[in-house]
């Protein structure tokens, strides 16, 4: 494979055959190495010319190497991931589909229950809010020590 | 792409078990890279694609050529004290086992697919699940109710047909069969 | 070879007889899987005899591989399918059921690998308020499914008392009101515990669960107090308060307290002592479980991580160490994880952890509710966003309804992503019937939610810690030990009882 690295601009570009590899999955490898390079694309008839540059900057001919390896890898992983998903689509689809819908729990939300809507209800939940809300402006925000609470007196075989 | 085996009918008989073909690879090592060349008629593009991916934890690897005709696989190790004789050795037993697997996936796929669709259907409750007495050990061949000899039958049937249809779609392209490897001319004699 | 492993160089195959099955080569024997969930293990000469096609009726292998489903014209459609439905019978939950609620950030230790990027005890503003609170509740009961558990974490929960207080006693009125299941945990550091509490979480039926890394000099190390101090006494002095209270009342026996450690680097020379702590506090089992380098913990990952073959390898000393006390008698604690995997291979059955589902449990299964009231897809994924990247932010308890969070494209994907048949190295993977591929993990590590398999830390350390189950499932003295463990799994969960609906229920 031919890689041709320029140090001082930080960057290695290489061909990508349009025979192996699609668009979709030089995007998605794109994607996953922005935080690493900033990506440049061209084009022939035959292939995608690649050009990528190190967002560090001492990136140097091994580096350089690297993140065109690393690339490369990423473009294999997804390639080869669309041979996989499109062989199982059948089996993959039908269980993603099943778990969605089932999780979905049908169109419409549940009406809330009858029981939610007595007085006595009502008036729990109210005082669940007072007690709750009168207990916070009571206890916050009160420094509390970052040791914790108080243990008993030590005994002998305190802490194991 | 051609399925290279068959599907066992109710009365085979267990065959000669094939050894696995010498791969079609060509193999040359440079200083720093393996590059092997790969007929994908031979090795099946998904064999060559998985036997590439699997080889990633210890190498960067890129693929080219053409799907349809041949790929070079090129391995550099990530590290470089890795022999690369070691590392085409792997990738090209990777891709004996590779064309293994895919080979058994490929055979049974309508197979999973069909039991998925009726895991579906037991889960909804528009079949019943299997009974005790249903669960009980498989009957002998010869001993199949109608209804499951006629499923297999269908089953059968099905993957038969998908065979056909690519074949049938491969002489279309080759009448004369000049594609064909040794190993298929062979067969067709048989 | 690669880390699938591979067939014999030269091996003879003849694959128009096989099933579906996957393989791997464990040394000496080999290992057959398949979808639905039944498993063979062989001697490497008769795997190769089966792979050659030299099983036939009448081989006395034959009624094995006929029963195992790797004979394709054997196939027992239905009960395969029944197999799969059992297995995963998660795939047809109506929702989440697990709802973890962070009700602070605030904390006062400083644990070394602390995901939860908490915050100093005065930062009062990064508390969950009543309203908030209130409306998280609702959100969590406006879910489809009829169980609901409901997790309380933090930072330090017992921090923001008050909520943990008024989240309790709101969700038992909504829950017999509604006629719903409810379960509800806590999960805090001890350190802040009083009779008070403990007398309110019992009387609530609360149960409890805490951080206990090992002895005091590594527990002490990963779990520091904020200003330095240590902590492990006062952990250690509650886990015991609180089993005397549960032992001396019949009824609160289901409430004994549970404890899990974190593994660290420094935890790496500490495994049979770690164990022996737990055994002395009369613990029923340990969680050897690894640290994920996601949020915080990826920061300091040089300081307090490890390889995973790293991990795997103290993963099976220690199991081994565990064993080997359950053989001699010594003591019959339990191991939480080789557990989790033997319900799914030995018994086909589904155990509720999240992570190793297909798809996972993000979103279908658990929900993660921050002190905001923003909805995550799990509580990882509120780590990330913790570290400024709201992707696995699907909603908030203010604005969303339940189906505005499922329909979520970050749902979807996380779906897709974890569902094994989309990834190309599980799919071939022996182990596939039993595993997981955690999307928030393999987006913190490899920057995609599907990951990379072949160089993923997730992949290494679970395939390596299956390999270690598998092996000592084939070892008759560890088997044993095993199949007393799922035994009183199963002795545990029935003794638990039913419960009348709407009434409080035991978490275990």
């Amino acid at each position: 494979m031919i890689l041709d690295t320029d140090v001082k601009e930080r960057s290695v570009s290489f061909d990508i055959p349009k025979k192996i590899y699609s668009m979709d999955a030089l995007r998605i490898a794109a994607q996953i190495l922005a935080p690493k390079v900033d990506v440049y694309l061209d084009e022939t008839k035959a292939a995608y010319e690649v050009t990528l540059k190190a967002k560090r900057r001492e990136a140097g001919e091994p580096q350089l190497r690297s993140l065109a390896g690393e690339f490369g890898n990423e473009l294999l992983n997804q390639e080869y991931r669309f041979i996989v998903g499109r062989f199982n689509a059948k089996i993959s689809s039908l269980i993603v589909t099943q778990a969605l819908m089932a999780a979905r729990g049908g169109e419409a939300p549940a009406a809330a229950p009858a029981g939610e809507s007595t007085p006595e209800f009502q008036k729990l939940v109210a005082d669940l809010v007072r007690n709750a809300e009168t207990e916070v402006a009571r206890t916050m925000p009160k420094k509390i020590s970052d040791q914790g609470t108080v243990l008993p007196p030590v005994t002998e075989d305190a802490g194991v | 792409m051609k399925l290279k085996t068959k599907i066992a009918s109710k009365s085979s008989k267990s065959k000669p078990a094939k050894k696995s073909p010498l791969p079609s690879a060509v193999c040359v090592l440079s200083d720093s890279e393996a590059s092997i060349t790969l007929d994908v008629k031979v090795e099946g593009i998904e064999s060559i694609f998985g036997a590439a991916y699997l080889m990633m934890d210890k190498a960067f690897v890129f693929l080219s050529g053409d799907r349809a005709k041949k790929i070079v696989v090129v391995l550099r190790p990530k590290d470089e004290a890795l022999p690369l004789r070691a590392l085409a050795d792997e990738f090209l037993s990777d891709l004996e086992s590779q064309k293994v697997r895919w080979a058994v996936a490929k055979n049974n796929l309508p197979v999973r697919e069909f039991i998925a669709e009726q895991a579906v259907l037991i889960a909804n409750g528009t079949i019943p699940p299997p009974s005790a007495s249903e669960a009980a050990p498989e009957p002998a061949a010869e001993e199949l109710t109608a209804d499951q000899r006629s499923e297999i039958e269908r089953l059968i049937a099905e993957v038969e047909s998908e065979i056909k249809t690519m074949n049938d779609r491969k002489v279309a392209l080759d009448p004369k069969g000049i594609k064909a490897s040794w190993e298929e001319t062979q067969e067709k004699k048989a | 070879m690669s880390r699938l492993t591979a067939l014999a160089n030269g091996a003879a195959v003849e694959t128009s007889g096989l099933a579906a099955f996957n393989f791997r080569d464990m040394g000496g024997w080999h290992l057959l899987t398949n979808d639905w969930g039944q498993f063979l293990m062989l001697s490497t000469a008769d795997f190769e005899r089966f792979m050659a096609g030299k099983v036939e009726a009448g081989d006395p292998l034959y009624p094995e591989l006929e029963s195992r489903g790797v004979m394709k014209a054997r196939l027992d459609f239905k009960q395969l399918a029944a197999n799969y439905v059992k297995k995963n019978s998660f795939q047809w939950f109506p929702g989440p059921s697990l709802h973890m609620i962070v009700v602070t950030l605030r904390c006062n230790q400083k644990c070394q690998y602390c995901h939860s990027s908490v915050v100093d005890p005065s930062r009062t503003d990064t508390d969950m308020d009543i309203e908030t609170a209130r409306k998280t509740v609702d959100f969590i009961f406006s879910t489809p499914n009829p169980t609901i558990c409901i997790e309380f974490q933090g930072g330090e929960p017992l921090l923001n008392w008050p909520v943990v207080k008024f989240i309790t006693e709101y969700a038992q009125a909504k829950a017999k009101a509604g006629n719903r299941k409810l379960l509800m945990a806590l999960v805090c550091n001890f350190t802040l515990m009083t009779e008070d509490k403990l007398d309110f979480l019992f009387d609530h039926h609360v149960s409890i669960c805490t951080s206990l890394d090992g002895p005091a000099e590594l527990h002490n190390q990963n779990r520091p107090f904020l200003g330095g101090g240590e902590a492990q006494q006062k952990v250690v002095y509650w886990l015991e308060k609180i089993q005397e209270r549960c032992n001396s009342d019949v009824k609160k026996k289901y409430y004994l307290p549970g404890a899990l450690m974190t593994t660290t680097r420094f935890s790496m020379d500490y495994g049979p002592q770690i164990v022996d702590l737990y055994v002395k506090l009369g613990l029923e089992q340990i969680f050897l479980r690894p640290l994920s380098p996601i949020g915080y913990a990826k920061r300091v990952w040089k300081d307090v991580g490890y390889a995973p073959e790293e991990f795997v390898r103290f993963y099976e000393e220690t199991l081994d160490y565990i064993i080997d006390l359950n053989i001699s008698g010594k003591s019959d604690i339990m191991e939480r994880m080789a557990l989790i995997l033997l319900t799914k291979i030995v018994k086909g059955e589904d155990p509720g952890f999240m992570d190793l589902r297909s798809p996972a449990g993000a979103v279908l299964g658990c929900l993660a509710y921050n002190y905001n009231g923003e909805i995550f897809v799990s509580d990882e994924g509120r780590m990330v966003d913790h570290q400024g990247d709201p992707i696995f932010r699907v909603g908030d308890v203010a604005k969303s309804d339940w189906a505005s969070v499922i329909d979520h494209p970050t749902t979807r994907a996380c779906v897709t992503a974890s569902t094994l048949d989309n990834q190309p190295m599980c799919q071939q993977c022996a182990y596939k019937p039993y595993c997981g591929a955690e999307p928030v993990f393999h987006y913190e590590t490899q920057k995609s939610v599907f990951g990379q398999m072949p160089t993923s830390g997730w992949c290494i350390s679970h395939m390596g810690v299956f390999d270690v189950i598998f092996r000592k499932l084939r070892d008759p003295r560890s088997r044993k030990v095993m199949d007393k463990w799922l035994e009183r799994d199963q002795c545990r969960w029935q003794e638990s009882g039913n419960v009348p609906a709407g009434e409080p229920e035991v978490v275990l």
